[in-house]
């Protein structure tokens, strides 16, 4: 069991070498959730649409962490980036092993759609990062709170469709998690200090 | 960074470019329900239908096309009739669900059984959600129909392509159709942000935790890591990131 966060590491490392690199050193390394219950594959091709799908949205999310963690100055805000941040670092390395262990052909196809244009687009992304100070939480707020609502529509859409048990109960945890969020962050007043 | 994102693009530009004439980016989306015949074959309730298994969102062609493969070879089972495509029974109201794993900007949505056009959506040139529901009445339409839905990108020359295979107006049953992918037209939104989870414990959902606290969660004791505010879908023992078992 101790090797399996390695492994997972590894998954990120084969199918995704332009992002393992930026994902990586985000975490304060706990083991990723779950890998534990890896025992074969019972995912058919939707769970790995869903997976492959939901871990380059999870990259987006942590672009858009990383241009503005440092500059956010709502305390509240800043909390729950850096949650976010953890907790998806470790989901992402989740996913990434799942899709490893759902064999090369799904890898392959999981790879092909990995950099695409889901979610929130290259434009977005720079007006975050060149927001000026003032302006951070405002702009963070406006992108990132339809973009976790996004992958919450993405995830309940998932669980009436997939196959494998352990994706649909991940999925059932992203739809929560992201809602939440999206509820808290519409309760920051934008720019506000609280 | 921005170097290294173009690797897997260029190793992987030889089979995108069968796919995707002129399109710069990858829109990508299929109906899942009803499923469609390529979320059949991805849920392997239809079996052998190669390569559109691991990606029912890829079925994407020129605009104006009639087929259910949009043209690509190696997605032709798609068109394949004969191949015992299970029809979901509905009513004479339908709820299509587009799972977009690309959101790209919308011309319109349009369906279509045999040559006639039934329903179009007006895109408006807008970014789809991730997931898009529509609701068409096929009240003219009893018994078993395939219908093609269209997806009309609105930037680019494509579209994308998915048939469902029906049995409009309840009644018999032709098909069998197994039960877990019945049509949900309205997802229950899950969970609100406060609702405390089954398993029970000190954890609240709501609450904000700093480092260093301790709660209980299933019969177990956690140790906060970082602080947060607690939500649904991040207990302890699912977001190690955040919590250590004592």
């Amino acid at each position: 069991m101790r090797r399996l966060p390695t492994v997972a590491l590894l998954a990120a490392l084969l199918i995704a070498p332009g992002c393992a690199a930026r994902t990586a050193p985000a975490s304060p390394a706990p083991a990723p959730p779950k890998v534990t219950a890896t025992s074969g594959t019972e995912m058919n091709g939707l769970d790995v649409v869903f997976l492959a799908t939901l871990a380059a949205h999870t990259e987006q999310t942590l672009e858009m962490v990383r241009l503005s963690r440092d500059r956010v100055t709502d305390r509240k805000l800043r909390t729950l980036v850096a949650a976010i941040e953890v907790t998806e670092t470790d989901e992402l390395a989740t996913m990434r092993g799942w899709l490893r262990d759902a064999g090369p052909a799904a890898a392959e196809a999981a790879r092909r759609h990995d950099h695409g244009d889901h979610g929130t687009g290259a434009e977005d992304l720079a007006r975050l990062r060149t927001a000026p100070g003032g302006e951070v939480d405002r702009v963070l707020l406006a992108l990132l709170a339809p973009h976790q609502d996004a992958a919450a529509d993405l995830a309940r859409a998932h669980q009436t469709v997939g196959a494998d048990p352990r994706v649909r109960d991940f999925a059932g945890r992203v739809e929560r998690s992201r809602t939440a969020e999206v509820s808290l962050m519409a309760g920051l007043a934008p720019g506000g200090r609280a | 960074m921005r170097r290294r994102v173009t690797i897997p693009l260029m190793a992987t530009g030889a089979v995108l470019s069968t796919l995707t004439v002129a399109a710069p980016a990858q829109a990508h989306g299929y109906v899942s329900g009803p499923p469609s015949r390529q979320a059949l074959c991805a849920q392997g309730r239809v079996p052998d239908c190669g390569q559109i298994r691991y990606e029912p969102q890829s079925v994407e062609g020129p605009k104006g096309l009639r087929s259910c493969h949009a043209g690509i070879a190696q997605f032709a089972v798609l068109n394949d009739d004969s191949r015992g495509w299970p029809a979901t029974s509905v009513g004479s109201s339908v709820t299509f669900t587009w799972t977009n794993t690309a959101r790209h900007a919308t011309s319109n949505w349009e369906y279509f059984i045999g040559g006639t056009r039934v329903a179009v959506f007006n895109g408006g040139g807008q970014q789809p959600g991730a997931t898009v529901s529509h609701t068409v009445n096929l009240g003219g339409y009893p018994g078993r129909q395939k219908v093609l839905a269209v997806w009309n990108v609105a930037d680019t020359a494509n579209a994308f392509y998915s048939c469902v295979d029906l049995q409009v107006g309840g009644g018999g049953d032709p098909s069998p159709t197994p039960s877990p992918t019945r049509p949900a037209p309205s997802p229950t939104p899950t969970a609100a942000p406060t609702t405390p989870p089954a398993p029970g414990g000190s954890w609240t959902a709501g609450r904000a935790y700093q480092a260093g606290d301790e709660v209980t969660y299933g019969g177990r004791t956690y140790r906060c890591r970082q602080a947060h505010t607690a939500i649904p879908g991040w207990e302890p023992p699912h977001v190690p990131a955040l919590w250590t078992q004592v």
